[in-house]
């Protein structure tokens, strides 16, 4: 059978559903826009105020320690440290969040749409790398730093061998576990999909 | 920003559209329904940037093909709550003679063995769209597209030939 044949076959059942259809009312127009978007856009949109509010929370709770510290030098050092942190990961995120809105166009045709797609994903990826590789080992030294501190040993990198020692051994570990959770996290994300998206634009090209 | 009624009425003449981009798409019922419902949201998104440069039914089309192919299909997903009317989303099934129904289910299972963007073109193809009209919705030339046509066409017809189950 033809190509061309088979338009007079769509033709016809197409007939017979369109006469099937029922107009969509303003209310359920009003229920759907109130449902969670499957796009893969929304999903970016959603991991990233997701990373937001846990760096947040995270920093929030390390303030909350922070009254318990005796050193008043060290308090004022770790909240300005955790404010600084926090605030420049949410500006990144929020910069992100306003670049991917305004650069993703359904209204593209296929092929910008989906090169802007896979591009505003790999972006995503990166934000999400740098930041989880700063926040990560950032994160974990500190619960170190606060775990010492509250355990009433002495906070002193030059003469504190053993806590020099520990907080090194620490720094590194989590950086050298940063990027495979990174990796984990991604891949749980983005992986089927983007690998999904780079075979659409291949058979474009 | 226009009416919602206004937006409503033109979505309704052209729904026809969104209802074959998923059924082309997504095999699923619960799938089809929510394909159906990100399409729709997206449209009412976008409708705000639309100027009329294109004509709505194009601009429907590539939106409706863009959310198609990037659509996130969850292997076990709950169907949504929303009650749209099931005809928007299923299938119908008038009643015809026995031949011609199983013509219509071995074009859609052969539609539905072609690529991603196979399966857009074809789409277009059927609805007679213009050459020029489909080379700007994919976004590649019309030499591009008419090679990919010709090459649809053989699959096409070698799928038609052989049975479904194998």
């Amino acid at each position: 059978m033809e190509l061309d044949a088979l338009k007079t076959l769509w033709k016809e059942q197409q007939e017979a559903v369109q006469e099937e259809i029922k107009p969509i009312e303003a209310a359920q127009l009003l229920a759907l826009l109130r449902q969670r978007s499957h796009s893969v856009v929304a999903k970016i949109k959603r991991n990233l105020l997701g990373e937001v509010i846990l760096s947040l929370a995270i920093g929030v709770l390390f303030l909350a320690f922070i009254p318990s510290l005796s050193n008043t030098t060290l308090q004022i050092t770790l909240t300005s440290f955790i404010v600084f942190f926090c605030s420049a990961t949410s500006m990144v995120y929020l910069y992100f969040w306003r670049w991917i809105k305004s650069n993703y166009d359904l209204s593209d045709n296929l092929r910008a749409a989906t090169q802007r797609l896979i591009f505003c994903m790999e972006r995503a990826i990166k934000i999400s790398l740098y930041c989880n590789m700063v926040l990560i080992p950032l994160g974990t030294t500190l619960g170190g730093l606060y775990g010492y501190a509250l355990g009433g040993k002495p906070i002193d990198l030059y003469s504190n061998v053993s806590f020099t020692v520990t907080m090194v051994l620490i720094l590194l570990f989590s950086i050298l576990m940063a990027y495979p959770l990174h990796r984990l996290y991604i891949n749980k994300l983005y992986r089927k999909h983007l690998k999904h998206l780079k075979a659409v634009l291949e058979e474009m090209n | 920003m226009r009416s919602e009624q206004e937006f409503l009425q033109k979505l309704n003449e052209v729904q026809g559209i969104l209802w074959k981009i998923c059924h082309l798409y997504c095999p699923e019922a619960v799938d089809k329904q929510d394909l159906f419902q990100e399409i729709l949201v997206q449209l009412w998104r976008a409708y705000p940037k639309f100027r009329g440069e294109a004509k709505f039914s194009t601009w429907v089309y590539r939106i409706g093909l863009n959310v198609a192919i990037s659509f996130l299909r969850k292997e076990k997903r709950k169907p949504s709550l929303v009650d749209l009317p099931k005809e928007v989303y299923e299938m119908a099934a008038p009643e015809v003679d026995e031949e011609k129904e199983e013509r219509k289910k071995l074009l859609y299972w052969a539609i539905r063995q072609l690529k991603t963007i196979e399966k857009a073109i074809v789409l277009l193809y059927l609805e007679e769209k213009s050459y020029e009209e489909i080379a700007q919705i994919v976004g590649i030339t019309q030499n591009n597209l008419r090679v990919r046509i010709s090459r649809i066409k053989e699959k096409l017809r070698k799928l038609m030939l052989q049975p479904i189950d194998s």
